[in-house]
């Protein structure tokens, strides 16, 4: 909850990804649970039926079919022209945005570092299975130290060589500003080429509201996974006494005294607001994870994404 | 209620509850906390607002009981007490009256009846019981009290202090005494203990301004105080009189006993006493009468009744006859046999004497050859012949030490020189006449610069004037037991001389002539001497009875110590003094029920004892010879006292209304008004830590943005 002071950021790849944890997410794939098409053919097998040597069904020929595909041998049999369908292999787009706004800066261990290493080990995953990578980071500061652009974004990555590149990216944002999820989401949605997976990491703590935004992601092809991060602190406060809470984004002040009540009435609170997203993503395709900040990132990528179906 | 200690309350409040009224009005210095969102903790607080009624009273309902607990708290500093507006004044002196009517048993119920001064003691320990406590923190400002026990005397039994237990303890040790009642040594007492007020000067003394510290008087008394109009409390002290006993007591009481033997056969002894009645009615009566212990005779008496307020008395006489000494006591019996005490006072319904046995004095004249005294004092019916000594016999006796055995030495005319000091009296008893002893030189008297300071004590001196010539008796002491019934009007004087008493001289005239004093006393702790300041012969005065009837009531005077010759009798809280031999060593005296009493011998063979606490016969016993009369027991010699109350005010036991004061009037009050004072400062601490208690309550179910 507190804003993380001095905090140690990651330099470069080795900072995010250890090797123990490289070895433990090899065989790892992201996977989806739509058909998407790519624009290169990849290594994998697209539950769109298409062109690839593994058979998958049989369906009548209507007019139009490519003769190629045609079943002689069946045809031969029954005289009926049956089309032989075949699973399509295909690269997926994972997509990957996280929240480097000032709130994201904030408890022990940083939500802001762990959606770091969380991205890059997804990432990574994506580029070692060919699939097309992009990254997005909502917010965040330019090099220079001005709040950015609505967004910044890596693209089109693809192959293990260009996790480098990706690393660069990541370790190259600087948390802080405010965030615009709604006008960020727009940005995303508007500038977003081909299907795949779309994972959001972020708190979800935007005062204007989260369902514009995420109403603007979903929908659009993306199969969309939304991690809600919240550091230890958040979710069971030790503050005390005489406070004047100070929000880090835009400076709003609330002046509260600490006592069991509020904090119990806190709780309730957090609970309501978490419950609710999952409720709002759950009517609307979307999976919706709530992690600690101090989970291990295996832990993340192991059991709870594999769990809902995201990487295998 | 009262607070003790108001003014450290005032400064408290005064400092305490604007602190907190401003502190609650400032608004709260918070700590800055940065954290990532405030969106979750104003839901809460929107929350918990919406969700608590009265939210808005929540901010003064702890201001409220802050504000409770606070006074509560000052209002303890403030050291309230209840039931304290009652007492007056923060000195208060318990005058406790121990003296015989106080013994009297009708303060109680009537099923079991207690003293008065039982009675007294119980109201006096409750009293203490409602003075206020000392203060926590100004140990001043509680109710100290003083103990004061008084009959004839007065006596400081506890000085002043603010504990309950020892003012108590105090007044549960007073015992009754049989002495009569004297309120003004107790007030002058107390007056005397008073602290003392801060004046700027020394020596300042303002007309109706004490110098003491205004005090309480608590009298508790049954109001039978003849002196209280001497008495004088301080202008701002204030007298209460605890009434004890019930005013329509009645008593019947001895209140004279007298024994003489006859002046020509010393062996018939008449004793008579008086009995007073103070009942609304006359009362039949049984006097008894024992002699050492056996009863000697009985009669009936009736006593009239109490008229305009004075008790009626009836005496009695029983004629005796015995020529060796005896113990006499006199005893009031309810008539004919009926069981029990007359009333309800019982100190006074007997009466003690001792006589001695039937003796002569033993005189000495020292005279160049005055046949004229010789033969006036050979006819003195209580002596025998006197020894007659010239001038230089009686010196070279006073020199062998046998001139001490004489009881009266009379000296005629002639100067006497003891311990090489020239016309000194040595110790003894002496009639002299006309000369003039213990004279000095009016050149010797020290200066005095300051007239109206007390003159330097010179001790019984006096200064001779010379011859005077003619003169004769203008006045003399009708009340002196030497000079009862002793007529001087007719007598000439043809030749005098003329004394001077010099101021500082402890000497006493007796009679006046029209040239100055002309008989006096010289008294002192080794001697006493009557001067008679001219020659017998030359006057008309031997030729006047009343010549013989001094000589024989100044011999008995002298010789027996002044008026001890037949019996030996005192008053309780008195002391007597009796003439013992000259070789009396460990002097002791005991009363009845062991009590023992004071006992002092001084060198020319007197001795004091006292004073005594009870009535009844007490035992003086020595080791030495006996004296005619005194018996021997286990090697000490034996003799005894009579004490006895015979006080007509003391015996009149009804209560008083009121007592007059020589300044004020106090009117009896109830002594049971006094409660008990409790503290309040634990409860109102109490109260405000609860208040504390239930604030932090209700301030952690608060939160206030």
């Amino acid at each position: 909850m507190l804003k993380a002071q001095n905090p140690q950021r990651p330099r470069g790849i080795e900072d995010l990804l250890s090797a123990e944890l490289i070895a433990r997410i090899g065989p790892l794939d992201v996977t989806s649970r739509r058909v998407f098409s790519g624009k290169l053919k990849g290594e994998r097998r697209s539950k769109r039926r298409g062109e690839s040597v593994e058979f998958a069904d049989h369906r009548p020929y209507v007019s139009g079919d490519d003769l190629r595909h045609i079943d002689w041998n069946l045809f031969a049999r029954l005289d009926i022209l049956f089309l032989k369908l075949f699973l399509e292999e295909e690269d997926l787009s994972l997509h990957l945005v996280f929240d480097a706004s000032a709130s994201s800066d904030c408890g022990s261990p940083s939500k802001f570092e762990f959606m770091q290493k969380a991205a890059m080990a997804l990432g990574y995953v994506g580029l070692l299975n060919l699939n097309r990578v992009a990254c997005t980071v909502i917010g965040g500061l330019t090099p220079d130290g001005q709040p950015n652009p609505i967004t910044q974004a890596i693209r089109d990555l693809r192959g293990r060589r260009r996790a480098i590149d990706l690393a660069q990216f990541i370790c190259s944002i600087q948390p802080g500003g405010s965030t615009d999820f709604r006008a960020a989401a727009e940005r995303i949605a508007l500038s977003r080429r081909g299907k795949g997976v779309m994972i959001l990491f972020s708190d979800f703590l935007f005062k204007e509201g989260y369902d514009a935004g995420l109403r603007l992601l979903v929908g659009r092809g993306y199969d969309l996974v939304a991690v809600q991060v919240l550091s230890p602190q958040e979710i069971n406060p030790t503050l005390a006494g005489d406070l004047k809470l100070k929000d880090v984004e835009d400076a709003d002040a609330a002046e509260v005294t600490i006592s069991a009540p509020l904090l119990k009435r806190y709780t309730q609170t957090l609970t309501a607001y978490t419950d609710r997203l999952r409720e709002f993503c759950g009517r609307r395709g979307i999976q919706s994870l709530l992690v600690r900040s101090d989970t291990p990132i295996d832990s993340l990528l192991l059991d709870s994404l594999r769990k809902r179906g995201v990487l295998r | 209620m009262t607070l003790l200690t108001p003014l450290y309350a005032a400064i408290a409040a005064a400092i305490a509850i604007p602190t907190l009224l401003i502190l609650y009005f400032l608004k709260l210095r918070r700590q800055d906390v940065e954290i990532s969102s405030t969106l979750l903790w104003k839901k809460a607080i929107q929350d918990l607002q919406a969700n608590a009624p009265f939210q808005r009273l929540r901010r003064n309902i702890l201001l409220f009981l802050q504000l409770l607990a606070l006074a509560a708290a000052i209002l303890a500093l403030g050291q309230p007490q209840f039931n304290a507006a009652s007492l007056v004044g923060q000195r208060h002196v318990i005058l406790i009256d121990r003296s015989a009517s106080m013994a009297t048993l009708d303060a109680g119920d009537g099923a079991s009846p207690t003293s008065r001064l039982d009675a007294a003691k119980e109201a006096a320990a409750s009293f203490v019981q409602g003075l206020r406590e000392p203060g926590l923190i100004d140990r001043d400002a509680g109710d100290l009290a003083m103990v004061i026990a008084f009959d004839r005397e007065a006596a400081v039994v506890q000085q002043f202090t603010g504990d309950k237990r020892k003012l108590e303890q105090a007044i549960r040790s007073i015992t009754p005494s049989d002495g009569p009642s004297n309120l003004e040594p107790a007030v002058r007492l107390a007056r005397a203990q008073a602290p003392k007020l801060f004046l700027p000067e020394d020596n300042l003394v303002i007309d109706g301004i004490s110098d003491r510290w205004p005090i309480s008087l608590q009298v508790f008394t049954d109001g039978r105080l003849p002196d209280a109009d001497r008495a004088t409390p301080g202008p701002s002290d204030t007298v209460v009189f605890h009434r004890l006993g019930k005013p329509d007591t009645g008593n019947l009481g001895v209140i004279a006993l007298r024994a003489d033997r006859e002046f020509d056969d010393p062996s018939k002894v008449s004793v008579f006493a008086a009995i007073q009645n103070t009942f609304p009615d006359s009362k039949r009566i049984d006097v008894q009468l024992s002699v050492d212990g056996v009863p000697a005779g009985i009669k009936e008496l009736t006593v009239p009744a109490l008229t305009d307020n004075r008790g009626g008395t009836q005496g009695i006489a029983f004629p005796l006859s015995r020529s060796e000494g005896a113990t006499i006591e006199v005893r009031l019996l309810q008539p004919a046999g009926t069981p029990g005490d007359p009333d309800a006072f019982s100190t006074d319904d007997r009466a003690t004497l001792v006589i001695q046995p039937a003796k002569s004095l033993r005189l000495a004249l020292v005279t160049p050859g005055n046949l004229l005294l010789r033969y006036a004092l050979e006819s003195l019916p209580q002596s025998g012949d006197p020894k007659v000594l010239s001038p230089a016999e009686y010196e070279t006796a006073l020199r062998s030490g046998q001139a001490f055995d004489f009881d009266v030495v009379v000296i005629d005319g002639t100067p006497i020189a003891w311990r090489d000091k020239k016309n000194t009296l040595p110790p003894g008893r002496f009639l002299v006449f006309n000369h003039l002893p213990n004279t000095i030189d009016p050149a010797s008297l020290p200066q005095r610069p300051d007239p109206n300071a007390p003159p330097t004590p010179l001790g019984p001196v006096l200064i001779d004037r010379g011859p005077a010539g003619p003169s004769s008796v203008v006045s003399w002491r009708r009340d002196h037991r030497a000079l009862r019934s002793v007529n001087l009007d007719t007598l000439d004087i043809f030749e005098s001389r003329s004394i001077d008493i010099p101021q500082g001289s402890s000497a006493q005239s007796l009679a006046e002539s029209t040239s100055g004093p002309i008989i006096v006393e010289l008294a002192s702790s080794e001697s006493r001497a009557l001067v008679v300041g001219f020659d017998p012969a030359a006057s008309d005065w031997p030729q006047d009875l009343s010549f013989i009837i001094f000589l024989s009531y100044a011999t008995d005077y002298l010789g027996t110590g002044g008026g001890w010759a037949v019996v030996r009798s005192s008053q309780p809280g008195l002391t007597v003094s009796d003439r013992l031999p000259d070789n009396a060593s460990q002097l002791e005296c005991s009363g009845p029920n062991g009590i023992s009493v004071g006992a002092g011998l001084a060198s020319d063979g007197s001795a004091s004892f006292g004073p005594f606490p009870r009535v009844g016969i007490y035992t003086a016993s020595w080791r030495g010879s006996p004296a005619p009369g005194d018996r021997s027991r286990n090697g000490r010699v034996e003799r005894d006292f009579a004490v006895n109350l015979l006080d007509p005010l003391e015996s009149d036991v009804r209560s008083a209304e009121q007592i007059s004061l020589a300044t004020q009037e106090a009117s009896a009050s109830q002594a049971d008004a006094a409660s008990v004072v409790r503290s309040l400062w634990p409860w109102l601490l109490l109260a405000a830590l609860s208040l504390v208690v239930f604030e932090w309550y209700i301030y952690n179910r608060k939160v206030h943005v």
